[in-house]
């Protein structure tokens, strides 16, 4: 069951994530990275053509049970066009990774994070037996991609915040571009 | 530690010299010593090329190939006037070759040769990442060049040779423009155009001889240009104008145009099909007039899929029908399986079509049938692109299939004496490498037997082994990214052609699918069109300029024709020696 109308996410979390810069960088997935009222996990899923990326479960109060997996996926954007359509966002984020028959909720939109244009699309994923409000978001930077799945049992709005939050808290920005950086 | 020991020996040996008190002894020593500091200057390189493990040799060669080609020229000039014309630069090359390693030989058997390898040494191991320079020469073994053309530096993609009466015609498709030169000067016009297509009369390899530019979509590298181009005589296909000769090209994503280039100096539009997007390597079989084109069509899920039309009439397109993988189709949902690179058809009679997906990833090779796909039900529903599909390959997540070439009925001699399986299905796929200095895993070449067709199985592999050259520290791309496509009989089944970036133009032996074996490769010089390849590390941008041999085809006659993504040209090219025995050429 999609709980709605669940709370914003706080103005203290998003606070200590945008200033979350002095935390752990490291451009591996096996390296810590400390960010608050997130808890970093082992990347969940099978080994596939891109490097394994970054996972965090939500540990604070406003916003438990929410999971969040980010990775770059090198050379995996149109160049010319970026990430301009949902066809996109459904064929690079990791959503099949979750649940190979993901379905979108309706239209994405385009979104601006980490100095970074792309496009998000709210989804409903069967994970773990239960179906869970989805958010996939791709940014594009010249022919890469940065794609993100966050997860939670709160609002689909809330979802997209908290990913876009996290997406452009400076450790995981500085570790994306650690990690493209070392991909070439 | 191998290349090490001369040194060591060489100084215990001089620790073992006795004092020498005869003045006139000490001055014919001094004298000799001079010497043969002189000759180990001129012959070093070659040397390091005898000592060097194969791991540094291409180091040493994109270090010293000046000094070894100098050290040689006086025996490479007796071959010259020697030979006939048509073996000349084979002669050259041999003479050469011979000369150095004489001299190699015997000098490295020498104390003094020792020492004067150790600044060498290391000098080599520091620069052993540097990228080829201009004026260096190319480097090739059992292959020569015939001639070369600049393509008015326009980067590259697919060559297709086709004769046209007593002509052979070059068709070559380009990419986009670069960011620094979007529009390079077309010299026949004397005006700046959009890449698209050149075309060139071949019939003397030596002095390919440019005809004309037709410009493609504006804009830059994969955004714009012309990339692919297929032939047929309008006297094969069922309904062509019997005088006509067709030119089916993409232009640029959005579109793909039928030519008549009976005079090929002078192409005249017939038809286009637009409203699409990443249009690419399309297969057009000349004997029905069935084209596959690689589309991106409005509402289907992937980038690209096939578009089945009949061009049998060139100027009246039927469109057949649209075909793609189950979730690919408009309205799936859940995951997007991998987008189409390109398919090549066996035609009716063998009644197979090889779908190749995937680029650098998630590869797929896709064994349809044929008559399936033309003549069961269009409407791209889960049923309906499932009906022709006999079988799928799915390759490893980290490689792709650019190419799927079939190779059908090949005889096996190891199991000549066998009563079942003496001859296989073979299709070579071919991965393409899409990052620079090998910012991915290796992307190679594959065999697969499809003798059984519902169990295809990978029976063999090859790639450039990257120490031979130190090819990722080059610049560009290392890796395979297409083969010759050509089923003309020269090569067909017997040496097939694969372009590999920065390592050049590689011939593949596939007479024995189950072990090919390299027999001979080209890799052309850079020059001053040659564009650099960046990459960013450690938070800079780094650019070295190396060739990317992007695309390989074949003529009938046994022309090699090559050319490169990084507007380096293009250069046609003969096989010799053993590899030119291996394809029964005389």
């Amino acid at each position: 069951m999609i709980r709605l109308g669940a709370p914003r996410i706080s103005s203290r979390l998003l606070a200590a994530l945008l200033l979350a810069g002095c935390g752990t960088l490291a451009a591996s997935g096996d390296e810590a990275i400390e960010l608050p009222g997130w808890q970093q996990i082992a990347w969940p899923f099978p080994r596939d053509a891109w490097e394994p990326g970054l996972a965090f479960v939500c540990i604070s109060e406003e916003c438990r049970d929410s999971t969040i997996y980010i990775r770059p996926k090198i050379g995996f954007c149109n160049c010319a066009t970026g990430v301009s359509d949902d066809e996109e966002i459904d064929r690079v984020t990791d959503l099949d990774l979750i649940d190979p028959a993901f379905k979108p909720r309706g239209d994405g939109r385009m979104i601006e994070a980490a100095g970074m244009r792309g496009r998000a699309r709210h989804y409903v994923v069967s994970s773990r037996g239960a179906l869970r409000e989805t958010v996939a978001i791709a940014l594009a930077r010249k022919c890469d991609v940065i794609v993100a799945v966050a997860q939670s049992s709160s609002s689909h709005r809330f979802t997209e915040e908290i990913a876009l939050s996290l997406v452009a808290a400076p450790p995981i920005r500085h570790w994306v571009e650690v990690a493209l950086d070392n991909s070439r | 530690m191998l290349v090490a020991a001369p040194l060591v020996v060489g100084g215990c040996l001089l620790m073992l010299v006795p004092r020498v008190d005869s003045s006139a002894l000490q001055l014919a020593l001094l004298v000799f010593g001079s010497g043969l500091c002189g000759a180990i200057y001129v012959v070093c390189p070659a040397m390091l090329g005898e000592f060097a493990p194969v791991s540094q040799r291409g180091a040493v060669i994109s270090i010293m190939p000046r000094p070894v080609a100098r050290s040689c020229m006086p025996f490479q000039q007796i071959g010259r006037v020697a030979s006939p014309i048509r073996y000349r630069l084979n002669w050259e090359h041999m003479i050469g070759n011979l000369c150095a390693r004489t001299i190699t030989r015997a000098l490295s058997r020498s104390v003094g040769a020792a020492f004067a390898l150790a600044p060498t040494l290391l000098w080599s191991g520091a620069a052993s990442a540097q990228p080829p320079k201009i004026g260096d020469p190319p480097e090739a073994l059992n292959m020569r060049l015939v001639g070369t053309n600049d393509l008015q530096a326009r980067s590259a993609y697919q060559p297709t040779i086709h004769k046209q009466g007593d002509r052979w015609i070059a068709y070559i498709g380009h990419h986009g423009g670069t960011d620094a030169i979007p529009k390079p000067i077309n010299p026949l016009t004397g005006k700046p155009e959009p890449s698209g297509t050149s075309i060139l009369d071949v019939t003397d390899p030596a002095h390919p001889v440019y005809l004309k530019h037709i410009p493609g979509q504006e804009g830059t590298y994969e955004s714009g240009g012309a990339q692919m181009v297929r032939i047929c005589d309008g006297a094969t296909l069922p309904k062509g104008d019997k005088s006509a000769v067709y030119m089916l090209r993409t232009f640029g994503g959005e579109a793909h145009e039928i030519w008549n280039v009976a005079d090929p100096a002078n192409p005249v539009l017939i038809t286009r099909l637009g409203g699409l997007r990443d249009t690419h390597k399309s297969w057009w079989e000349c004997d029905t007039g069935v084209a596959f084109l690689v589309s991106g069509a409005p509402g289907w899920r992937t980038r690209r899929m096939s578009q089945v039309y009949d061009l049998s009439d060139p100027a009246h397109p039927i469109k057949i029908r649209d075909f793609g993988l189950v979730g690919q189709e408009p309205g799936a949902t859940g995951a997007v399986p991998t987008e189409l690179h390109g398919p090549i058809s066996t035609g009716p009679k063998v009644n197979r079509v090889y779908f190749g997906y995937g680029t650098n990833r998630g590869g797929i090779l896709q064994i349809v049938d044929r008559d399936k796909l033309i003549n069961g039900a269009k409407e791209p529903t889960p049923v309906n692109l499932q009906y022709p599909e006999i079988s799928r390959l799915n390759m490893s997540s980290l490689n792709g299939a650019h190419t799927t070439f079939p190779m059908p009925g090949m005889p096996i001699a190891e199991f000549a004496k066998d009563k079942v399986g003496s001859t296989r299905d073979i299709v070579l796929i071919v991965d393409e490498a899409i990052l620079n200095e090998c910012g991915e895993a290796r992307q190679m070449v594959w065999l697969a037997d499809v003798t059984i067709e519902n169990r295809p199985m990978v029976i063999s592999n090859y790639t450039v082994p990257e120490a031979s050259g130190s090819f990722c520290q080059r610049g560009g791309r290392f890796g395979a990214h297409s083969s010759s496509e050509s089923m003309a009989p020269v090569y067909y089944k017997k040496i097939a052609f694969i372009s590999f970036f920065n390592a050049g133009v590689r011939a593949l032996d596939v007479r024995d699918p189950y072990h090919p074996k390299e027999i001979g490769y080209f890799i052309p010089a850079v020059t001053q069109a040659t564009d650099p390849r960046c990459v960013r590390a450690e938070g800079k941008e780094r650019c070295k300029t190396a060739v990317q041999t992007n695309n390989v085809e074949t003529d009938e006659r046994g022309y090699i024709y090559v050319v490169d993504r990084a507007n380096t040209g293009l250069h046609i090219l003969e096989l010799t020696g053993a590899a030119r025995a291996a394809a029964g050429l005389q």
